[in-house]
Order: C-alpha cells, then sequence, then structure tokens
C-alpha cells in the first residue's frame, strides 16, 4: 500500500511538472529566434530544419516537401514534385496574401513569374510594374489556368490554395505548395505564415525582421488599448445571395478583436475562413453588434450603409447599419500583408478611436449612410 | 525469486489500478484543456505516425503534450497491471479447477478474463497504430486521372464522380448545394484489380489499404471553385487486425459471460422451487 501512494505522489508530481500552467500563447513563445528551433509549428504549417542542408516542411494540406541547396543530392523517400531547390528562383503564386508576403521578405520581383489577377487588379508597385515588363505574366482565373503559358514561364515552385491544379502541377514535377489551410488561421500563425515561406528562399532573417516588426506593434497596440473605456461588439462577414459568410472565432482577425477589449460576436463559431452560417444567426448577432466589417469593396457597389442595404435587404436590419458603424476593405487592403503591422493597427483604431485621436484611415472605408449624391 | 514474486503481485495490485485509474482521470483533465486550446498540435498525430510526432511536435511543445506522453505511460502501466491481475485469477481458476469438472464450466469461469485480454489486445492495436500506420494526406483525383502510391505498384484511378445536390423546395439556402458524393475508383495493385464506390462515410478498402474521401468539389452548382476533383486520404493500419481480434474476443467472453450468468440464475430459481 505504502508504495501505491507513493507511486502515487510521483505520478502527481510529475503530472504538475510536466503539463505546466502556461497559457495558450506566452510572449516568450513567440519572440522565440526562429534560428533556435529545429521544427517550428505555424497553425498548420511546419518548417523542420533536420540538418543545415535538409529543411522539412508541411503545407496546409498535410503535404511534405523538402527543401534542398542547389547543388546537392536530395534524399531519399521523396518524389520529384517534393523535392524544392533553394533559393527559389521563379515562382507562381494565386494568393494575394503570399505575393506580400514575397514582398516582405524582399525577392518579389526576382522571383515572381506568374499570377491569377489580371493587371489592373494588381496596387502592389513591383507587381504592376513587372507585368508591364512582361517578367511577371497573367496566368489566367484561379480556376480557369493557361498551363501552357505556366509552363513557359518555368516555375520552380507554385504557391496556390487550389488543390484541384496538384495533379497537374505533379505531372509536370513542379512543386506546388499549399498556402491555404483547411481552418483559419490563427493571429500567431498569420504572423508567421513568413517563416514558413523563407527557407525557400534563404530568408529567414528578413522574416524574423518582418515578424518583430509586426510583433512590437501588437505589443503597442495592447499597451494602448489596455485601458480602452469602450467594449464594442464587431461582426465580421457579409450576407450574400442564400449565403451567410463570416469569419469565424478561431480566426486571425476575431483574435485581434478579443486582444484589443472588444467582443467578437462570432466567436463560438469554429471552422474554415468565410465559414458559412446561418442568416437567422447573422441577424440575431446583428442586433447586439456595434461595427461591422464587410468582406465586399466598393468595386462591388458597396459604397454606403445604404447601398449594402439595397444589395441585400435583410443587412438593414443589423444594428452597425442602422446606428453604429460600417467599414468596408479597401482594394488594395488584401494585397497588403507586407505591411500587416499598419493593418492591426489600423483595426485597432478603428475598435477604440478614442486610443488613437485623429488616426487616418488606410486600409479600411467607413461606410457613409448615403451615398454623396443621395445625400 | 521471492522478490520477483512480490514485484508480479505489486504489479497486479488493485490498489495500483486505484491509483492509475486516478492519475488517468487527471491527466485527461489536463488533456482536454490543452487538446482544447492547442488542436493544430495534435492534428498531426492522425498521420505523422507517433514517434516522429513525438520528436516534433511533441518535443518541441512539450508544456501542451506532456499530458500525452503521461497518459501512454499511464495507459501501459495500466495494461501491465491488468494483464498480471487477470493472469493470476486465471492461474487460480486453473489451480482450483476440480478433476472430472466438465472444461466448459471453466472456459465460463474464465469469460470475464477473456474480455480483459480482448481490451488489451485493441490497446495493443492502437499502440500499432501510432506507431506503423502509414496515412498519406491530399492525393487529388480528377475524372479519369490515376495516382500511384509511392513505393508500390498500387495505381487508384478515378473513373467518375457523382454528385448529388439539392433541389427540394423545403430548405431554400440548400439549393444547389451538395448534399451527396460518390466516387467510382479502380484500384489495381499488381495483377489483381478492384472496383470501389467510395462516400463520405463509406471507405473503400484493398488490403492492405484502405481509402477515405476526405472532400471533393465543386460543393455547389453555382459556386467559386468550379474545378471536379476528390481529395483522398491513403491509410494502411496494420493496427485494424488487432481491433478487429480484440473485438471478437470480447463478444466472445460477453456472450460467455451472460451464458454462465443466465444458466446460474435458472439453477438457481429450480433450486427454490
Amino acid at each position: 500500500m505504502r508504495t501505491t501512494i507513493v507511486l502515487s505522489v510521483c505520478i502527481w508530481l510529475s503530472l504538475g511538472m510536466m503539463s505546466g500552467c502556461r497559457s495558450e500563447k506566452t510572449p516568450d513563445e513567440t519572440s522565440k529566434n526562429p534560428e533556435d528551433f529545429s521544427f517550428m509549428t505555424i497553425g498548420d504549417f511546419t518548417v523542420h530544419r533536420i540538418s543545415s542542408n535538409w529543411t522539412e516542411v508541411r503545407d496546409g494540406a498535410g503535404r511534405t516537401f523538402v527543401l534542398i541547396p542547389r547543388g546537392q543530392k536530395a534524399p531519399e523517400g521523396y518524389a520529384p514534385h517534393q523535392v524544392v531547390r533553394v533559393p527559389v528562383r521563379r515562382v507562381v503564386a494565386y494568393s494575394p496574401f503570399s505575393v506580400a508576403i514575397l514582398k516582405a521578405l524582399g525577392v518579389l520581383e526576382d522571383v515572381l513569374v506568374g499570377v491569377t489577377a489580371p493587371r489592373e487588379n494588381w496596387h502592389i508597385e513591383e507587381v504592376a510594374t513587372g507585368m508591364a515588363d512582361g517578367r511577371i505574366v497573367f496566368l489566367g482565373d484561379s480556376n480557369a489556368i493557361d498551363y501552357e503559358r505556366l509552363k513557359m514561364q518555368a516555375p520552380e515552385l507554385v504557391l496556390t490554395w487550389n488543390y484541384s491544379v496538384i495533379p497537374m502541377m505533379t505531372e509536370m514535377e513542379i512543386p506546388c505548395v499549399i498556402t491555404s489551410t483547411p481552418v483559419a488561421t490563427c493571429l500567431h500563425a498569420r504572423m508567421r505564415f513568413v517563416n514558413f515561406l523563407a527557407p525557400f528562399f534563404n530568408r529567414e532573417k528578413e522574416a524574423e525582421a518582418y515578424f518583430t516588426k509586426v510583433s512590437d506593434s501588437l505589443e503597442t497596440i495592447r499597451e494602448t488599448t489596455r485601458h480602452a473605456q469602450t467594449h464594442p461588439k464587431v461582426m465580421w462577414g457579409d450576407v450574400y445571395t442564400k449565403r451567410v459568410l463570416v469569419e469565424p472565432g478561431n480566426a486571425w482577425v476575431a483574435e485581434l478583436v478579443g486582444l484589443v477589449q472588444s467582443n467578437y460576436l462570432f466567436d463560438d463559431v469554429y471552422g474554415r475562413s468565410c465559414i458559412e452560417i446561418s442568416l437567422e444567426r447573422f441577424l440575431s448577432s446583428g442586433r447586439d453588434a456595434d461595427i461591422l466589417f464587410t468582406y465586399r469593396t466598393s468595386s462591388s457597389g458597396v459604397t454606403s450603409k445604404a447601398a449594402l442595404a439595397r444589395l441585400n435587404p435583410l443587412l438593414a436590419g443589423v444594428r452597425p447599419l442602422k446606428e453604429g458603424r460600417v467599414y468596408a476593405p479597401l482594394p488594395h487592403y488584401i494585397q497588403s500583408g507586407d505591411r500587416l503591422d499598419e493593418i492591426l493597427t489600423e483595426i485597432a483604431a478603428i475598435l477604440h478611436p478614442d486610443c488613437y485621436p485623429g488616426y487616418q484611415l488606410r486600409y479600411f472605408l467607413e461606410l457613409p449612410d448615403q451615398d454623396p449624391e443621395h445625400r | 525469486m521471492n522478490g520477483l514474486r512480490k514485484i508480479w503481485y505489486w504489479l497486479g495490485d488493485i490498489h495500483l489500478t486505484v491509483v492509475l485509474l486516478l492519475g488517468m482521470m487527471m491527466d485527461l483533465a489536463v488533456g482536454y484543456g490543452r487538446l482544447k486550446t492547442h488542436v493544430y498540435l495534435f492534428h498531426p498525430l492522425n498521420d505523422t505516425g507517433f514517434v516522429k510526432w513525438a520528436c516534433t511536435y511533441g518535443k518541441m511543445n512539450l508544456p501542451q503534450t506532456a499530458w500525452l506522453f503521461i497518459l501512454i505511460f499511464l495507459m501501459a502501466a495500466l495494461a501491465v497491471n491488468t494483464f498480471v491481475c487477470t493472469t493470476r485469477r486465471v492461474v487460480v481458476l486453473c489451480a482450483r479447477r476440480k478433476k472430472g469438472k466438465a472444461l466448459l464450466r471453466l472456459a465460463l469461469k474464465l469469460a470475464p478474463h477473456l474480455m480483459h485480454y480482448a481490451v488489451l489486445v485493441m490497446l495493443a492495436g492502437y499502440l500499432v497504430s501510432y506507431l506503423f500506420s502509414q496515412t498519406l494526406l491530399s492525393n487529388i483525383l480528377l475524372p479519369g486521372t490515376a495516382l500511384s502510391i509511392p513505393g508500390t505498384d498500387c495505381r487508384v484511378r478515378l473513373d467518375r464522380l457523382d454528385i448529388t445536390y439539392y433541389s427540394g423546395n423545403r430548405l431554400d439556402y440548400m439549393q444547389n448545394r451538395a448534399i451527396d458524393a460518390v466516387a467510382t475508383l479502380t484500384i489495381r495493385q499488381g495483377r489483381r484489380t478492384q472496383s470501389g464506390r467510395l462516400g463520405l462515410n463509406r471507405p473503400v478498402l484493398c488490403y492492405p489499404y484502405s481509402f477515405h474521401l476526405q472532400r471533393f468539389s465543386p460543393r455547389s452548382k453555382d459556386g467559386f471553385l468550379k474545378a471536379t476533383y476528390i481529395n483522398l486520404v491513403i491509410k494502411k493500419d496494420p493496427g485494424m487486425k488487432f481491433y478487429f481480434t480484440g473485438m471478437l474476443m470480447f463478444v466472445a467472453g460477453l456472450v460467455m459471460y451472460l451464458y454462465d450468468w443466465f444458466t446460474s440464475f435458472i439453477a438457481g430459481r429450480r433450486k427454490m422451487a
């Protein structure tokens, strides 16, 4: 009996010591130098430094790739489409966020050779110039890629969210990395995504500088809003024809809203980014909301609250349209991932204007009640 | 020899069982919290295998993952405890068997112990799965295309994909949305060819592999994603044999136990009468 008591004490002690009582993301966890990591998790992405010339990465779809310096032999056990020679010299990127991260790494002008949006849609100067020069090519809509053109561009890496291109890329022996994840990325993963792309270009130092910049801005935001007097209720989403899409509670925007003394009204929703919920739920949360962030930009006709209500009369009933505030992203917002620090600060300033007196919006537009001509 | 006997008895001690179960309860309570807040750390356990997971996710995030290592230790200890305890009882029952008594009677008395052994076999199956199973994620197949399982001569082809879209009147928001998908696969392994109909909760088994439908596209007739494809998860799980053996053993033990209980009950009623 005595032995079992001793054993039980040992078990309790080991449980206490091993499990610890740390919170989900402590500051020291996010401020570690990536050079210290032999293995780093970035949401669903991972970077595993097996040796100085062998890095294994796992993309958003759970597929494994091995990064090998040029001229060195690839380890056995990997198919040709899993082997990426680094630094990568030619890249095709689908998502504007991936393109913006290439800019943050300082490789955009050197490596980007193909995109899936036409020239007039680009607000990143380097991309617009590259397309004008013919260095960067519009490969067609993301659902209808011109593979002949893609082949001519001879990319060494394709960064995409579209799973359906994987078989074709595999056949062409081009490594195709999925940059989206089945569930929305948290704030930490959004900030650290740069560390996932960095080893492809040997730009770990630039990635760390970017992360430190965003991390510092987040710390400043927390300090600035720590004693905020108001706690606005926020919803982020939109009602489309027969569909209601919102950002779930596990998304980075929801996490940011919580960090700045505000309440995110879809905190209990879990899943992928732009997740579908019922109209009843949206309208029910809309009765309490103070601020609504829409997905739609002014180019889709969202120029005022009245215009938004005209596009979807059901939305007219939510409180932000009647007596609250509504914000629409500006067209360049989606392509500004390299300035994540500024975006985070702007969202904080929108939620707590009293903490940021005189702040000028750069990424969002506060919708007026009526369009100018109707005033 | 006396020392070994002491250890043997201590390992099968009921007090140890209680301590281990309490330890597991506490550990699982901690684990529940860790699992809820760090899903992304534990999700890869499904496909990387335990050893690789332990060396990467587990080792680098010890404050969040330690409970799982402790749980495995506690479960291993409980398995040893159950084995020793049950084996001790089996030995005693066999030793006490009176000469001339029917073998069936002894077998029925062993029923609860058979169920205990069955649980151990199932636990061993989980261990084998975590250690030796192979999972291949994100295998995309377009209609008419095929892919090979790396390192084998097994080739899977998607012959056709039938997606059923909602077309009723009751749920307006479901109009043109996918409600079911059935993929027809042809699997070639050497000279063997097998066809199967794959659904969301209907995997196709082709020993030693199983094919699971993770997702399909397009999910909506008027949606943004228009490409037609399926995303397959291919698994090779040697632990399955253990689960099924354990389940069969458990069912056999349960039937024997119920038979024994029922015959004893009838005999008791007869005596009373």
